[in-house]
């Protein structure tokens, strides 16, 4: 993972989930901002690649975030990301900010080896605005 | 009201497309690309909606289930025209495939039209159609309602002020009833062949409303700029007159060949927009002469290209005999060489190619050296009519006024004469014939001028020498018989014929030998 990938996740869940946040408003926020970008990405590569690409991203995260192998069970239907999110309700608040951190620069990098670097910037760009509001904050 | 509606012509930003469309693409016409998988129709579909889409009139991409759009992006991004900053600002792509997961074709329809009322686009691109019309067989009167959703969709694409294309995998144009073929205003079918090593994309505007494509199969390659087509050079089309203001045909002018005496022998130079043929063995000279007929040309204003089909012979590199001659030629702007790409060419992507460099360098002369490598860079499918492909050739250049030479090698024969391995000298206007003998010990070479076109010319064997400053022109072997055969006999005072005026001969001491 690179520190500019890294360091965009980081500040996005800070931005979002606010100062200090507990487990419970890091896993809303989580929730949330896969939402935005995952509604961006699929109208780019389709709900099928969205999904496949999350899948490798937690695969990829769960080695650096064992905690991310604590996933509830059963995946309830038609929220794949829910079990991340429980998973993430359940941790120390900053076990679960590097966690999630850590899944989103994981998944902004496989969009950059995938798609490349100049459209991946564009999608989180368009699903983060806020984030890319601070002109000091690195593109991915 | 008398004034018909008139159809703007989209340019498509395809080399050459818009060329066998009959102008470009009709605005707000509804389109098929269609053929193989992997016959480039995405591509061709994504080049044209870069180059036409901006953001007043943005495009919608729609994609469906067949290449992911993962891979899709991944992959087209690797063509200079795929402009990133574009992508969600001019460029839109929308999946479909949820949409389409339903069974439900009216549920696309809606969400097609959804999209398009609300960007109010000037393309909109559904890729893979096939997806589409696949989901209807599925379904109860699927035929019908395939039907149905075509009709709907052109009128309100065509209403919507959107130059539309469906892209779609269809094995042959004659094998699918599908109604989209019918409804469709316009058809693009594209192919790929492969035979032996080589493959050849071509593509056929099947169909064109409202205006006259070019008919036939076109040959296009994909490059990192994406799709090139080259349109079929027709015969006629690129004729340049050859008839004064008077209507009556004007005498060509001659153009000097390089050599003063060969010249004389071809009756004052080669006439202009003539085609010559050099023939003869390795070694003969052919390409020092040909490289002489174009230094001449730009001496006299006339820039040239050489066409090169083989290993860059020593003659044209730059450190050759001319290195220095043909690289100044260059750098001013009189010059043009091209390289042939081997194996795979097309007789249009040459001809394209020379026709481009003719316009871009004013050129009237052209060398095509040689005629054997010329075939051989062409793929195995055009060699088999070489014959015909080397008269459209011809015929299209001559009749653009240019004076081309060709090369050919010709083995040394004593039993018969050959003038080119391809039984194709009878499509050019001239023939140079050079040959060996054996003369006086040494090993000579001969050249005459077998034909010139509606023209006097010499009959002469004369015998040449190939020094550091090209080709010369030695003496008449007047006084020998049998030069063909390849050991001439001494006959002193021959039949006392008519001859051209000659150069001094050298003093013969010695017979030829026996």
């Amino acid at each position: 993972m690179t520190s500019d990938s890294v360091a965009l996740a980081s500040k996005m869940l800070a931005l979002r989930a606010g100062r200090s946040p507990d487990a419970q408003a890091l896993a809303e926020a989580t929730r949330a901002a896969y939402d935005d970008v995952a509604r961006i990405a699929a109208s780019l590569i389709g709900p099928a690649g969205v999904d496949a690409l999350t899948g490798r991203a937690l695969h990829l995260a769960q080695r650096e975030h064992p905690c991310l192998k604590q996933l509830p069970q059963p995946d309830p239907p038609g929220e794949p990301f829910a079990r991340v999110v429980g998973c993430l309700q359940q941790q120390d608040a900053p076990v679960a900010a590097a966690a999630a951190g850590g899944l989103f620069a994981t998944l902004i990098e496989l969009l950059v080896t995938l798609i490349g670097k100049p459209l991946t910037t564009r999608l989180v760009r368009q699903a983060w605005p806020d984030v890319f509001a601070d002109a000091r904050i690195e593109e991915p | 009201m008398t004034e018909r509606v008139k159809i703007r012509q989209l340019a498509t930003g395809v080399p050459g497309l818009d060329q066998i469309l009959g102008g470009g693409m009709p605005e707000f016409s509804f389109n098929v690309i269609a053929g193989a998988p992997g016959a480039g129709k995405t591509t061709l579909a994504q080049q044209i909606m870069f180059s036409l889409a901006s953001p007043e009139r943005p495009a919608l991409y729609f994609t469906v289930i067949g290449e992911p759009p993962l891979k899709m992006l991944r992959y087209q991004q690797q063509f200079s025209f795929f402009d990133v900053d574009r992508v969600h600002d001019s460029i839109h792509y929308i999946n479909l495939s949820q949409d389409l997961g339903t069974g439900s074709l009216e549920k696309v329809f809606e969400r097609i039209v959804t999209e398009v009322e609300a960007a109010s686009p000037g393309l909109v691109v559904v890729d893979s159609f096939r997806s589409v019309a696949q989901a209807a067989e599925g379904i109860a009167n699927g035929a019908i309602d395939l039907q149905h959703f075509v009709q709907q969709l052109a009128v309100r694409l065509a209403s919507w002020e959107a130059t539309s294309f469906l892209v779609g995998e269809y094995g042959s144009p004659e094998s699918d009833r599908n109604p989209v073929f019918t409804v469709a205003d316009g058809l693009l079918w594209l192919a790929q062949s492969v035979e032996q090593n080589s493959m050849v994309r071509k593509i056929q505007v099947m169909k064109m409303r409202g205006q006259g494509p070019i008919p036939g199969l076109h040959t296009f390659r994909i490059t990192g700029d994406g799709v090139q087509v080259f349109p079929r050079v027709i015969v006629g089309a690129e004729e340049k007159s050859q008839r004064g203001p008077s209507g009556k045909h004007t005498p060509r002018p001659r153009l000097s060949i390089g050599v003063k005496a060969l010249d004389e022998m071809m009756g004052g130079g080669i006439p202009s927009g003539y085609s010559l043929l050099i023939a003869g063995p390795s070694g003969s000279g052919k390409s020092v002469l040909a490289s002489q007929f174009i230094v001449e040309g730009a001496r006299h204003g006339e820039p040239g290209i050489i066409a090169v089909f083989e290993k860059r012979p020593n003659e044209y590199s730059t450190d050759g005999p001319r290195g220095q001659q043909f690289d100044r030629l260059f750098r001013e702007g009189k010059l043009g060489i091209l390289q042939s790409r081997p194996l795979d060419l097309s007789i249009d992507e040459m001809l394209n190619e020379i026709i481009g460099e003719i316009h871009r360098l004013k050129a009237t002369r052209l060398v095509i050296d040689s005629l054997s490598g010329f075939e051989l860079a062409l793929a195995p499918t055009f060699r088999q009519d070489f014959r015909e492909s080397l008269y459209r050739m011809v015929t299209v250049l001559t009749g653009m006024g240019i004076t081309m030479v060709m090369t050919a090698e010709v083995e040394d024969s004593y039993t018969d004469l050959r003038f080119s391995p391809h039984g194709t000298a009878f499509l050019t206007d001239a023939i140079i014939m050079q040959r060996y003998i054996a003369f006086k010990g040494q090993l000579r070479r001969i050249m005459s001028v077998v034909k010139v076109r509606s023209s006097v010319h010499s009959k002469e064997l004369r015998a040449y020498e190939i020094t550091g400053d090209g080709l010369v022109v030695d003496e008449v072997l007047t006084d020998y018989d049998g030069l063909l055969t390849g050991s001439p006999e001494f006959m002193p005072a021959s039949a006392p014929e008519s001859r051209e005026p000659k150069p001094p001969a050298r003093p013969r001491k010695h017979r030829a030998r026996r």
